[in-house]
């Protein structure tokens, strides 16, 4: 073979790759989107449906779209647009039926919304579930066996968020977390560009003043208004609860020391603790001091530093974490009897058996992930309780937190997720 | 009478042994600053009479001055001895001033050691979490240690055979840990990479006398062959006809630098700098003679981790300052001066 | 003291220096010549303790391999041809340093005392403070010397001490050598280039050539033009000076087939 035969043979296969990228490009466009703007007009809708009907019922040889393009012409011109919680304005079709959610923790938020048959809608997630919550995954798949199937797509916590792989499960929407705005820019570019909406809400970054606004928003574009308004109004009964009565009391009480920590690696050493994030704004709102403001965000605080600040109260948030075999275990898959024991292994802590909390028994363990979910209001409602025990001796956080998962929850409420240290230990 | 010998000697020495004097006061002194200062305000005195009459004082403050002060500054003194004299001798018998435990790799093996509790073994034996990392990593330490002696046995022993294999397996180790992280559940990477950060949140009266027992019997072990290490310094083949068998007297070295190291590391996790700047600063004040090259690294050692400690807690009131961050911030420039400043002879 | 050497091999990186060599010194300076490669650093060395070859060698009568280990470190000292320094080190340690595998944590008085005499011996006591580092080849030769002598060997093992020294110190140094080997009735084992400085002081010259010996002898009975010739494949002409030391002047190399190179290297 000669030079002049290589050469055009090469440049032969470069044209015909070219050409079939902008095919591929091409076929992920939005079918009968003509001139290419990823929407479809009232114009381009007419042209697709008059098409079809002349090639179906006229016998007209005309190019059309198939049956099942043209109803997804359809689905992309009926839409409605909402401002999601990163002020951004957002298209979605009025049916979403494919969505990603681009943090598989909302399972909760989401079957909250769409009830029993959720996973219809679901058709790929992050591996955040599985990572991080073991136990609610492991429940949903005694019910739902199907979950498993769903195709992962990365996480954007540990950088592995696999944009290509969401555009070819080709859904109509992704919900992503505001935290992850900044992390996801480039991925949100792509997606848009590609033609799939995202809508960004929080539960996390502000989960007091962005819960109701996010149920709200996401029930609007999954076309689930009703049960939207519903949920967020039962959260704004339970959040009443507490504020009603807080807004009412006196100004002369003494403000409670709290010191929370993420109780991810036992007594042995000590965890994150939460200054601005998580437990921490709910602790100021509830007009406790947080002894932990001023740490580094999720750094350790000084075990003398504890000691000395003497908190009255101490909460060990508590997650699913098998391999640590004393950490503060708490969700669906312990008991009374074993979380109890974990938390009282705290109370082994060198110079622990000094601390007024452990001598009051004031120490308890919440499940982290009541922070950061649409039931964040149980959160605020142990910490009340816990701050103003007189004040709300009426209030059982668990049991409204069993009451939303029987009223809007597929899965039971199971396990321990709010717990006091019960009865005097031995020291 | 003192004989003009006695005399010249004398004046060789007599500076050496005044920089040992000065030093162990500014240890002392570093000491007591360490446990006067810490995220609780207990005024000076409060810490000062607990030390001296436990009882009489309330319980908060004695926990916190003998369960939490008393032994983290201990083991900074301990540690950092242990470490600037492993540095020291690395130095010497590889004739290299950049050699430290840390470039030959026995602390990046320690940290391996560390994280793979940590990822795979960690929660195995509930309760013994610490410990079970604390061994992991004095085993690996041992296990690069072991590496290296073989390579050197097979290809002669040569310095420059050790500092290539020690280099690599840092750079191993480093691969294996960051593989590690990877593979880690963002738990127990938090975990691994506070450990590598290095910290005295660990110590307690038994890894002070863990490291302490170590220490004054490994350190006299290497001070017998204090005239045999300095005759190093005259090249291999006249330290052989001076009737010093070198091989030994490096194998016997090394085992007890990785000793050192791996007690000292096992602990408080990685701590970079103190096995490099304490022994360039130490001989350059005392020159080769081992009898105070090995004391004053020592002193320069504990004296610079104390200060580091001291540093991390005024600028990290509330929460804990990564003792290793603090060493390096400390340890960088005054490594640029000693490089920027010294006579060429040194090195 | 007599020096022995039996069924002498050593093999460096499995490729055989010396094999199966014998030879007897008695006298007071022997001067050890030859080619590169001839082997000449490689014996001293096994003399001196520092490689470990097979054989026998027998100090006066005595086995080496009999002796006590401090006894032999005491017997023999050893020079080896770059002496190189790394770290500061004054001239006083290094002299104590000669003593560096029997001397204690604590410096007595009989350990000072040999290092004070030493220094007064070789008339460098002003140099005691100095650190080696700063002084010329010349003066660290001598403070290297002062080394060896500290423990007052019986034997002394050179290789090319005068490497590098100019043309005063290259005399002064082998007058000192001369002078200790008679007052203090040593033997004096010098490896050398210098075939005429070899004449001059040597009492016994052995020449080596390919990791065997080829002669040895008085100068006058050794240096020959046979000898040179086929040893360093140069012709030389011997003339002999009123002192009855040979005088050799190299005039041209030989050249054989393809052998220059080898000669020289």
């Amino acid at each position: 073979m000669n030079t002049t035969v290589k050469r055009r043979l090469f440049v032969g296969i470069l044209l015909c790759f070219l050409i079939s990228l902008r095919i591929c490009v091409a076929s992920a466009a939005i079918p009968g989107d003509l001139n290419n703007d990823n929407m479809i007009s009232r114009a381009e809708l007419s042209d697709a449906i008059i098409s079809y009907m002349k090639f179906t019922y006229a016998g007209e040889s005309v190019k059309c779209l198939e049956k099942d393009m043209l109803r997804e012409t359809a689905r992309k011109h009926f839409t409605i647009t909402v401002t999601d919680l990163a002020g951004r304005e957002v298209t979605v079709p009025t049916r979403v039926e494919r969505v990603v959610l681009g943090q598989s923790l909302y399972i909760q938020e989401f079957a909250a919304l769409e009830g029993e048959n959720f996973t219809e809608k679901i058709v790929g997630w992050g591996s955040e579930l599985e990572t991080y919550d073991m136990d609610t995954y492991n429940e949903y798949l005694k019910k739902y066996p199907e979950i498993e199937n769903i195709p992962t797509v990365g996480s954007l916590n540990k950088n592995t968020f696999d944009t290509e792989a969401i555009i070819s499960l080709n859904p109509d929407l992704v919900i992503m977390p505001l935290m992850m705005k900044d992390i996801a820019q480039k991925s949100t570019e792509n997606l848009e560009n590609a033609g799939i909406p995202v809508l960004f809400v929080d539960f996390w970054k502000d989960p007091l003043e962005n819960t109701q606004k996010s149920i709200l928003v996401m029930g609007q574009v999954l076309g689930r208004e009703k049960r939207a308004e519903d949920i967020s109004r039962f959260y704004g009964e339970q959040m009443d609860k507490v504020y009603s009565v807080l807004n009412s009391k006196e100004e002369n009480d003494t403000k409670q020391k709290v010191y929370v920590e993420y109780g991810s690696f036992g007594p042995s050493q000590y965890g994150m603790t939460f200054s601005t994030s998580n437990w921490g704004p709910m602790i100021t709102k509830l007009n406790g001091i947080n002894i932990a403001e001023g740490v580094a965000s999720m750094a350790p605080i000084d075990p003398e530093y504890l000691l000395a600040e003497n908190p009255d109260i101490i909460i060990i948030a508590g997650q699913y974490w098998p391999e640590s075999k004393d950490s503060m275990i708490l969700g669906y898959a312990t008991n009374l009897t074993e979380s109890r024991k974990r938390l009282q292994g705290f109370c082994t802590r060198s110079g622990w058996n000094t601390l007024n909390a452990v001598k009051n028994n004031n120490i308890h363990g919440i499940h982290q992930g009541i922070s950061y979910h649409i039931y964040n209001f149980a959160g605020i409602q142990a910490l009340a309780k816990w701050m103003y025990p007189e004040k709300f001796a009426d209030l059982d956080p668990e049991a409204n937190l069993r009451e939303f998962h029987e009223r809007y929850l597929p899965i039971d409420y199971n396990g321990v997720w709010i717990l006091d240290i019960g009865e005097a230990q031995e020291k | 009478m003192k004989s003009a010998n006695r005399e010249t000697y004398n004046a060789i020495i007599k500076q050496k042994s005044l920089y040992l004097i000065c030093f162990a006061i500014a240890v002392f002194l570093a000491f007591l600053t360490d446990i006067a200062v810490g995220s609780s305000s207990l005024s000076v005195y409060d810490v000062f009479s607990t030390i001296i009459s436990p009882h009489l004082n309330n319980p908060n403050t004695n926990i916190i001055v003998w369960d939490f002060r008393l032994p983290k500054a201990l083991m900074a003194i301990i540690v950092g001895a242990s470490l600037a004299v492993a540095g020291a001798e690395v130095q010497t018998i590889l004739d290299n001033p950049l050699a430290s435990p840390y470039t030959l790799g026995i602390s990046a093996a320690a940290g391996f050691g560390a994280a793979l509790a940590v990822v795979f073994g960690l929660g195995t034996i509930p309760f013994a979490g610490s410990i079970l990392v604390s061994i992991n990593a004095f085993i690996f330490s041992f296990i690069s240690f072991s590496i290296i002696c073989l390579i050197a046995k097979i290809k002669n022993a040569s310095k420059e055979i050790m500092i290539l294999t020690g280099v690599s397996l840092l750079f191993l180790f480093q691969a294996l840990i960051s593989l590690l992280e990877y593979l880690a559940t963002d738990e127990q990477l938090q975990k691994i990479v506070f450990w590598l950060f290095g910290s005295f949140e660990n110590s307690s009266w038994s890894t002070v006398l863990i490291c302490f027992v170590i220490f004054i019997v490994i350190v006299p072990l290497l001070a017998i062959d204090s005239w045999k290490l300095t005759a190093l310094k005259l090249g291999d083949e006249k330290a052989k006809s001076l009737g010093i068998n070198v091989e030994k007297l490096r194998l016997k070295v090394i085992i007890c630098v990785t000793i050192l190291t791996a007690s000292a590391v096992c602990f408080v996790g990685t701590i970079g700098f103190v096995g490099l700047v304490p022994p360039h600063i130490a001989r350059i004040l005392t020159g080769e003679d081992q009898r105070y090259f090995i004391p004053l690294s020592a002193l320069l050692g504990s004296l610079f981790l104390s200060l580091a400690s001291i540093g991390g807690k005024i600028v990290c009131h509330k929460g804990v300052f990564p003792i290793g961050i603090a060493t390096s911030m400390i340890g960088v420039p005054f490594f640029l001066s000693l490089i920027i400043m010294k006579r060429s002879e040194s090195f | 003291m007599k020096l022995e050497i039996n069924n002498f091999s050593f093999s460096y990186n499995s490729s055989l220096i010396f094999n199966e060599m014998n030879f007897k010194i008695e006298s007071k300076i022997t001067a050890l010549i030859g080619p590169n490669a001839a082997g000449k650093s490689t014996l001293l060395k096994c003399i001196a303790g520092v490689l470990d070859p097979k054989g026998t060698i027998i100090f006066d009568g005595k086995n080496v391999k009999s002796f006590e280990k401090k006894d032999l470190i005491r017997l023999r000292s050893y020079l080896p041809q770059e002496s190189k320094i790394t770290g500061s080190l004054t001239v006083f340690e290094i002299l104590l340093l000669g003593m560096a595998n029997s001397l204690f944590w604590k410096v007595n008085e009989a350990d000072l005392e040999a290092v004070s005499n030493v220094l007064k011996y070789l008339g460098i006591e002003d140099l005691a403070l100095r650190s080696i580092n700063e002084l010329s080849g010349g003066q660290k030769q001598m403070v290297f010397i002062a080394q060896s002598l500290i423990r007052d060997p019986k034997l002394l093992l050179m290789d090319e001490p005068t490497n590098g020294l100019d043309l005063k110190y290259q005399l002064e140094l082998f007058e000192l050598i001369q002078k200790i080997t008679l007052e203090k009735g040593m033997t004096t084992i010098i490896a050398l280039h210098d075939l005429n400085l070899a004449a001059r002081f040597a009492d016994n010259i052995v020449v080596m050539s390919k990791g065997e010996i080829y002669a040895s002898g008085s100068p006058s009975s050794v240096l020959t033009q046979k000898t040179i010739e086929s040893v360093y494949g140069i012709n030389a002409r011997i003339s002999i000076d009123e002192d009855g030391v040979p005088w050799i002047k190299p005039i041209n190399s030989i050249k054989n087939k393809g052998s220059v190179a080898k000669n020289l290297f």
